[in-house]
């Protein structure tokens, strides 16, 4: 449990005015592993970054911090990674999933914060996850003991999220934030029976409960403030109350872009007075991390409003699942005119683009930007790392680095439906994360709080935001969205795989010709 | 190329060289591995490169629909376009034809089908396929071949046959007059099906061309013959080709049938086994293959080899890991792709090795123990070595499973096919 954690803040957006909700820069020290923020944490799926082989994410200089859902390895109980061997001082997590502790920050939850299917109803005593076997029921005390033999550097805590339709009663609300807390308490506790469990696990971060009320997260937050008495206080002590123990906040925002909720529209304005609502009465010096945030936009608001300090990936990475080449950066280079956040790759127009992802809007910037990714910037293994064979395997030259792999070549592995293309372009995404981030805490770094809201305010005018999950109904009526069209595309390259794709495709081709042909002769004889 | 056997058993016709082509040395006996569509499955070229593999394998069919030629033109070549700084070998698109295509139909003139894409009927002759490959740009390019079925019997095989030398004439020609000599290599394909006669004749033809030929390749096998039919048609061919070309095993890739080649004077194979295999979960060992699927590996937290020098295994990767993953995540595909290429690099680097050491009998012996001597060795493994002065069986109770004998794990237990 030795995981330390600090998280110095160097720069505000600076105000006068002291308010809570600026934008600001920090350096979070997870062990010796040094996180800036505003900076990014990787998703993961089973334990594993998807599409990126372990070397991959070693070239992917921007992975330092991984968030690992637990849910999967719910399918065995004991789940098996709290079976590994113990390796050294390793943290059980590190050496189950082959994240060397000196290199990555692992950060743990119970369920995917992406995930929004509907689940059974968690309990007083339990919470429903999921896992390929089924629903699992996960109760505070499995949980806590998952997590104090596995030991990551950051555990979320157990909370009551309801993943049912909205809206949801007063009273379901109220019950959410007191098992929120309740379970927190339990993750707290140090007056367990059993020794082994005394100790807490290392650096807990809370999901910040109350779903869309204003209310209701202001009552979460005070629940975690607020002086214990009694057997509550006995059992945390020697904290003095729950905000004591815990090391950063949570805010989910796969629950509140839902867009099932009636009486809330989630837009920025609206998120952010529902998270200053959460951290009104919290303290300001402690790590904020949003998780699911889809896209830049939506994380500059968050940046902007609430200052919020760590994203997840899930928006980049889904992005280079659908075949997506992300390209933007901030601040915003000096272009006209309105531009998408990437490529969809899918698009024909790739087909002879011999370019990188890149380098299409960047040609005109002086000096041109260049994407330091593997798949931008890739460079050979130096020759004493690559594998030899026998004593006669020749010498290899030393190439250190080589061509960008070019959006024709990427446009080619889509649609042959090879894997390496994801892989390219999950590192390539990433990447273009780490620099966005890297170019935000820049700007911040300057202490100029308004210079920081028009760079913002430029890029907004400068990037049209491709996944508006809220209100995208109206963009239909304009030209089609980058990330729908590879949507598209990527499930209609996946239906027709396998033997005599060829064949499907055309007829596919000619049916859409036809129906077009339909619909113009429809019109003329109208 | 340049090509030289630098070193030779003593025992066996098993040999080591160089051959020198236009993207560098690839020291052979060597295996290639397969990137069907101008990608090996999940890997980037910097990967591959740094497991260790100099020669990896395009389809000339695949290729020719997607990117189709024009664009690989513009791209400078397969090389560029995909980003691969290595050799690189292209099969004539003949044999995709005929496993892939429902309409094929074979003519003096080339090999007739449907086109995938409009359904036209489109000819690939001779003369185009080479000028498809000369578009892909590979060091190695081979003829096309009229393929027929390994099994087939009867005068279709000798029709077969005698086409692949006069198709061969018409390849020879296309390349001498491209210009493209200099960089790009062509291969014959010696067809003949499983009967020894024809397989002779073919060879007779084939040898008269040698000064226009760079390299051989045995073709027509791996189709479901008997494995004993096998190795005697590999056996007959290598002893009679010559010393001074690389020889070419086509679609060979089981670790054993590997070692019979090199025994039996092959220097070069393929196969898209291993990647493939890697893809449905399996790992392929010095003691067998190791089917990741399987619950017995849900709690095991050993690498797949501790001594394997791949990024896998080396990185501690588990196999309790790696069954959490199989066929749920790419990236199980990824470690145990990577695994399986640096398995089939191993078992041929050792064998290069010890054959320069001129201890080469010894690896078999000590391979077969460590793959099959749980179990038993294939009795044609065994004829074959003995073929070529190597005896399984000397010092060794290990009993003779009859078969094909390959190994493979489909439930807890290993069991033979």
């Amino acid at each position: 449990m030795s995981s330390s954690i600090s998280f110095d803040i160097s720069s505000t957006g600076a105000s006068a005015n002291g308010s809570k909700f600026v934008p600001r820069v920090a350096k979070l020290l997870i062990r010796q592993i040094a996180i800036d923020t505003p900076g990014l944490l990787v998703c993961s799926s089973r334990g594993v970054v998807p599409h990126l082989s372990r070397d991959n994410v070693t070239r992917t200089k921007g992975i330092r911090w991984i968030h690992v859902p637990f849910e999967s390895f719910l399918e065995h109980k004991p789940p098996v990674p709290t079976l590994q061997p113990q390796q050294g001082q390793s943290p059980r997590i590190n050496s189950f999933l082959r994240f060397p502790e000196e290199e990555y920050v692992l950060s743990v939850s119970l369920r995917d914060p992406a995930d929004r299917r509907e689940m059974p109803a968690n309990t007083n005593v339990f919470v429903t996850a999921n896992c390929i076997r089924g629903v699992r029921k996960v109760t505070p005390s499995d949980w806590r003991s998952y997590m104090l033999s596995c030991n990551p550097d950051v555990v979320f805590s157990l909370s009551d999220i309801p993943f049912r339709t909205p809206p949801y009663s007063q009273k379901r609300l109220t019950k959410s934030i007191e098992r929120s807390a309740l379970w927190l308490a339990d993750m707290l506790s140090t007056a367990d029976a059993d020794e082994d469990l005394k100790s807490t696990p290392a650096n807990i971060f809370v999901q910040m409960a109350g779903g869309v009320s204003v209310p209701a997260r202001r009552a979460f937050a005070e629940s975690l403030v607020e002086v214990l008495h009694g057997k509550e206080a006995e059992s945390v002590q020697p904290l003095k109350c729950l905000d004591e123990g815990v090391a950063g906040y949570v805010f989910d925002m796969a629950s509140v872009c839902r867009k099932e909720v009636q009486d809330f529209s989630p837009n920025p304005s609206t998120i952010a007075s529902l998270f200053q609502a959460s951290l009104s009465a919290l303290p300001p010096n402690k790590p904020r991390l949003a998780t699911s945030a889809c896209g830049p936009h939506k994380m500059l608001c968050l940046i902007r409003d609430v200052g919020i300090d760590l994203f997840d990936t899930y928006w980049a990475q889904h992005a280079a699942n659908i075949g997506v080449a992300l390209d933007f950066s901030f601040p915003a280079p000096a272009l006209t005119g309105k531009h998408h956040l990437g490529h969809n790759l899918y698009d024909i127009v790739y087909a002879r683009d011999f370019t990188s992802m890149t380098s299409n809007r960047n040609i005109n910037i002086n000096p041109p930007a260049v994407c330091l990714c593997p798949a931008c910037s890739p460079s050979s293994t130096p020759p004493p790392n690559i594998i030899r064979h026998s004593s006669v395997d020749g010498q290899r030259p030393s190439v250190s680095s080589n061509p960008p792999y070019t959006k024709a070549f990427l446009h080619h592995l889509l649609h042959t439906h090879e894997m390496s293309a994801h892989s390219l372009l999950a590192m390539h995404n990433i990447t273009v994360m780490d620099a966005f981030f890297t170019g935000i805490r820049d700007s911040i770094s300057q202490n100029n709080v308004s210079l920081f809201e028009a760079e913002v305010q430029r890029f907004f005018e400068m990037y049209r935001e491709d996944t508006d999950d809220t209100a995208d109904d109206d963009q239909s009526l304009t030209e089609p969205n980058v990330f729908k069209a590879a949507e598209k595309a990527w499930s209609e390259v996946d239906l027709l795989r396998g033997k005599g794709r060829l064949a499907r495709e055309s007829e596919r081709e000619n049916a859409e010709s036809a129906t077009a042909a339909n619909e113009v002769s429809k019109k003329a004889m109208e | 190329m340049e090509f030289e056997v630098i070193h030779r058993c003593p025992t066996t016709r098993a040999r080591v060289s160089r051959m020198r082509l236009a993207h560098g040395e690839t020291v052979l006996p060597t295996f290639m591995p397969v990137a069907t569509q101008a990608a090996i499955k999940g890997l980037t070229p910097e990967q591959v490169e740094s497991l260790g593999v100099t020669l990896i394998l395009n389809n000339t069919y695949h290729l020719n629909l997607r990117p189709g030629v024009d664009i690989l033109k513009v791209a400078g070549g397969a090389h560029l376009f995909e980003g691969w700084r290595h050799n690189m070998l292209t099969d004539s698109g003949g044999f995709q034809l005929v496993s892939l295509s429902k309409f094929t139909t074979i003519t003096e003139e080339g090999a007739l089908f449907s086109s995938p894409f409009t359904g036209e009927s489109t000819i690939l002759t001779p003369e185009e396929s080479i000028s498809i490959q000369h578009a892909i740009g590979a060091d190695i390019i081979m003829q096309l071949d009229d393929v027929v079925p390994s099994l087939l019997q009867g005068p279709r095989v000798e029709e077969a046959m005698e086409r692949s030398i006069r198709w061969l004439d018409r390849c020879i020609q296309q390349h001498e007059s491209s210009g493209k000599k200099t960089s790009q290599n062509l291969f014959a394909i010696v067809q003949g099906g499983l009967d020894p006669n024809l397989r002779d004749r073919c060879l007779d033809g084939m040898l008269k061309r040698k000064d226009q030929v760079s390299g051989y390749a045995i073709g027509g096998l791996s189709g479901g013959e008997e494995k004993d039919v096998f190795w005697r048609i590999i056996k007959q061919c290598a002893d009679r080709l010559p010393q001074d070309r690389p020889r070419y095993a086509m679609g060979i890739g089981f670790a054993e049938d590997l070692l019979v080649c090199v025994a039996l004077g092959i220097d070069m194979a393929d196969c898209v086994f291993p990647t493939r295999t890697a893809r449905f979960g399996v790992a392929l060992t010095h003691s067998g293959p190791m089917n990741l699927k399987l619950g017995k590996y849900t709690k095991d937290f050993d690498p797949i080899d501790s001594t394997c020098p791949c990024l896998t295994c080396k990185g501690g990767t588990s196999r309790a890991l790696l069954h959490h993953i199989v066929t749920h995540e790419t990236t199980a595909a990824h470690a145990l792709t990577i695994h399986n290429i640096v398995f089939e690099a191993q078992v041929m680097g050792r064998a290069r090795e010890a054959i320069i050491a001129r201890v080469f009998p010894d690896y078999l012996r000590s391979f077969f123990a460590g793959y099959f001597g749980d179990r038993g060795y294939p009795e044609w493994c065994v004829m074959a070595l003995r073929s070529v002065g190597v005896d399984l069986l000397e010092n060794s109770n290990v009993p003779l499973v009859p078969g094909a004998g390959a190994k493979w794990e489909y439930s807890g237990a290993i069991e033979a096919i």
